[in-house]
């Protein structure tokens, strides 16, 4: 397959300059949502990208560089795409990388057990002309759905070579990157399948024109004229500079395949890639029947989780169970963890004069490690364990299907309750999550509801203050007033920005049993961010405290803020952890032992103020690390408009609860 | 397999057409017809739900919420509003 060399330069589709193209091969992992290709990148680059059982999960590249037997090459693992057409902005993202950058071979992963819907973008792949192997993966579960795939004849069809794995076990993954390398040495061109012959005609009659053009983008012109054909936006652009009566021939082969098969061009040749993976289904698959132990196992678990009563039973069930597992094994350690920092404190004392500088410094690095080990670590950590099961078992799909209704009310649809439930670890992966959504606006209203969520950090605040002081039924209280507040913001914005939401189309994956390997290195990767980046800060953040006390600067940022504190009743010492916050909030409770000169919070403010204390830290401006994600995901006015909205809402809602609080405190 | 292949003779007037959100849990019906634009085809063919496609409801819509259907031994949760636009051929003798 040829390629035109020609790129003009206001093309959007000009190769970017190779900066990056070194002396390595750069090896792609590309496959439909869901198939395993972060599992094979963790298995040969060591665990650096979160997996999760849930279509859509990898939102961004990761890459790495990888050595086996002596070979090394770039490996990097593409978001996961259903088709070259990207309807969301992770797969257009993963779109403009494949046609875009220098690429040298494909591993395409396929979800074996779904062979005949993943070899549809097989066969878009081939029709790209890229060096590819095609890989088999979750080889394990089509066997237990009774299918026995033909590698032989599959690779002698599509002329690339083909192997089964199961990555999550790291089976013949070995193997699969010797065939990489072997094919990246002698490159051997994938096959395209013709496909009918009045669509061959239509798509080859095309290619033709294309080839004869001077201006053709720097891709296949067979993919080109494809798309074209099925009118897909990121290509038809190019048609808006074309001057040579390529669009006229487009409209001109559209029409004649309308005509002849009564559908749109783009359903036709849908239709045809279809029968096309069929016939390669079954040319190269022999069916039996499905372990019955497994799939019974499924389809009545499937029956009690997604029943239209049970489902929300069950739901509420798992989601009260894990975050009250999570408040009790966390206070468990919260205890003995502060108690021990208490007593260094005492101890530390007697070592110096209290008052001096380097008491204050010291007690500052004490008091940072104190907030970061006692009372962030104990709740973090059970949190991104429990979350990583829920995710790797499979049930968040589960749950964005109940959740579709409710999430219609909110002018949503059931997906975008993901990056709700992400938000729950922390805001930043949730905003960057919200790109699998397909509209503009569903992103923003995601994005907002999602920074509201409170995240892992906030959730350390509300049970280790408003649940340690104030018990259980409040923390549990703040939970479901964050809920309500997200359901009526979330109501808002829909009402104010109506557009017809495209509606949900999810894969729901089967049930996988959790490794705890992977669990447990999800779980590392998650808190290396705070336990790495954040303890630092903590005790950087600590240590600055404590010097802005010695020299008396607290006085100049109290009175600043004084006006709110006022508001708030809230006492003066408490305004600088609000500045804190606003660079990690986990810092707000930590500059708040800090600020109060106590771990016993409760000695130095009322019931009230903690509950009202909770409720501000918890909706006010998200942190800047999520401020500047949102700030590139929805654009820089819609993130300052955003964090001008929690502002708002968190000060009526702190005005508000410093007025209810006594009644019930 | 190879009836998948072959063109549903039943026009969507036809006595078996129903709205794909209308069918109940366990029932089995053929994809004839999908009635929206360019990105609603794109995003049902995409998952692998074609026209002439057979399918059976796993979790049928109740009270205006989503629907669950088993289509190309993949299990594919629609929003309510993609059902309606999905307008199948309802098989009886299943």
């Amino acid at each position: 397959m040829k390629t035109a060399k020609r790129v003009p330069e206001s093309s959007p589709h000009a190769s970017t300059p190779s900066a990056q193209e070194d002396d390595h091969p750069r090896i792609i992992l590309l496959g439909q949502p869901n198939s395993g290709k972060s599992t094979i990148f963790n298995q040969v680059a060591g665990y650096r990208s979160i997996t999760t059982n849930f279509p859509g999960a990898t939102v961004e590249f990761t890459n790495s560089h990888i050595s086996i037997d002596g070979q090394t090459c770039d490996l990097i693992d593409l978001p996961g795409v259903y088709s070259l057409t990207a309807l969301d902005n992770a797969a257009r993202e993963t779109k403009r990388y494949l046609l875009e950058e220098p690429v040298s071979l494909i591993i395409n992963v396929i979800d074996a057990s779904l062979l005949c819907r993943s070899l549809e973008l097989t066969l878009q792949i081939i029709e790209m002309g890229k060096p590819m192997v095609l890989c088999l993966n979750m080889i394990d579960e089509a066997e237990r759905k009774g299918l026995t795939i033909d590698e032989a004849r599959l690779s002698e069809l599509l002329g690339v070579p083909v192997i089964s794995t199961n990555a999550a076990l790291g089976v013949r993954i070995h193997e699969l990157f010797s065939a990489a390398f072997s094919a990246l040495r002698s490159p051997v061109q994938p096959r395209a399948l013709p496909m009918s012959r009045h669509v061959e005609q239509a798509v080859q009659s095309l290619t033709g024109h294309l080839l004869e053009c001077p201006a053709v983008p720097h891709i296949s012109p067979r993919l080109l004229a494809i798309k074209l054909l099925e009118d897909d936006p990121y290509f038809t652009v190019w048609l808006d500079h074309d001057q040579n009566g390529i669009s006229r021939q487009v409209k001109k082969m559209q029409k004649t395949l309308e005509e002849a098969h009564g559908q749109p061009a783009d359903s036709v040749i849908s239709a045809e890639r279809h029968a096309l993976s069929m016939h390669l289904f079954e040319e190269c698959t022999t069916l039996s029947h499905p372990q019955d132990t497994w799939h019974s196992w499924r389809v009545h678990l499937d029956r009690a989780v997604l029943h239209p009563f049970w489902g929300y039973i069950i739901m509420a069930a798992v989601l009260f169970a894990f975050f009250n597992l999570i408040f009790e094994f966390g206070a468990l350690l919260e205890q003995p963890i502060l108690a021990f920092f208490a007593r260094s404190e005492l101890w530390l004392t007697t070592l110096l004069p209290a008052g001096s500088l380097a008491f204050s410094l010291t007690r500052g690095v004490l008091q940072g490690l104190a907030g970061g080990t006692a009372i962030v670590l104990p709740y973090l950590i059970p949190f991104l364990i429990g979350m990583s099961l829920i995710e790797d078992i499979g049930y968040l799909p589960r749950i964005a299907f109940l959740m579709d209704n409710f999430m219609h009310r909110l002018g949503l649809h059931g997906t975008s309750v993901v990056p709700g439930i992400l938000g729950y670890g922390c805001s930043v992966p949730a905003v960057m999550a919200t790109r699998i959504l397909p509209s503009t606006r569903d992103r923003f209203i995601a994005a907002v509801a999602a920074i509201l969520v409170p995240c892992s950090a906030r959730m350390t605040i509300i049970l280790g203050l408003v649940g340690y002081y104030l018990g259980g039924t409040a923390a549990l209280f703040v939970y479901i007033l964050n809920l309500v507040v997200i359901t009526l913001v979330g109501t808002v914005l829909a009402r104010l920005m109506p557009e017809e939401s495209p509606g949900m189309v999810l894969v729901i994956p089967s049930y996988k049993k959790p490794s705890v390997k992977t669990v447990l290195s999800k779980t590392w990767l998650r808190s290396k961010d705070f336990v790495i980046f954040a303890w630092p800060i903590l005790i950087a953040g600590s240590l600055v405290l404590s010097l802005v006390e010695v020299f008396g600067w607290d006085q100049i940022i109290t009175a600043v803020l004084s006006p709110l504190l006022k508001l708030l009743d809230l006492p003066p010492a408490v305004g600088m952890t609000l500045i804190f916050g606003i660079l990690r909030k986990e810092l707000s409770m930590i500059m708040l032992i800090q600020a109060l000169g106590t771990t016993d919070v409760a000695s130095v403010m009322s019931s009230t103020q903690i509950f009202v204390f909770t409720i501000f830290v918890v909706f006010y401006f998200p942190c800047l690390a999520t401020f500047g994600i949102l700030g590139r995901e929805v654009g820089w006015p819609k993130a300052i408009a955003a964090s001008l909205l929690t502002f708002s809402l968190a000060t009526v809602l702190g005005v508000a609860a410093r007025f209810i609080g006594p009644f019930f405190f | 397999m190879n009836f998948r292949f072959l063109r549903c003779a039943r026009k969507p007037e036809a006595s078996c057409a129903a709205r794909l959100s209308e069918l109940h849990t366990g029932q089995h019906g053929r994809i004839l017809e999908i009635r929206g634009g360019w990105h609603l085809r794109q995003s049902l063919n995409q998952v692998g739900i074609h026209i002439d496609d057979v399918f059976s409801v796993e979790r049928g819509a109740h009270l205006g919420g989503p629907i669950l259907i088993q289509i190309n031994s993949a299990q594919i949760a629609l929003g309510h509003g993609m059902g309606q636009k999905i307008i199948v051929c309802l098989d009886e003798n299943r």
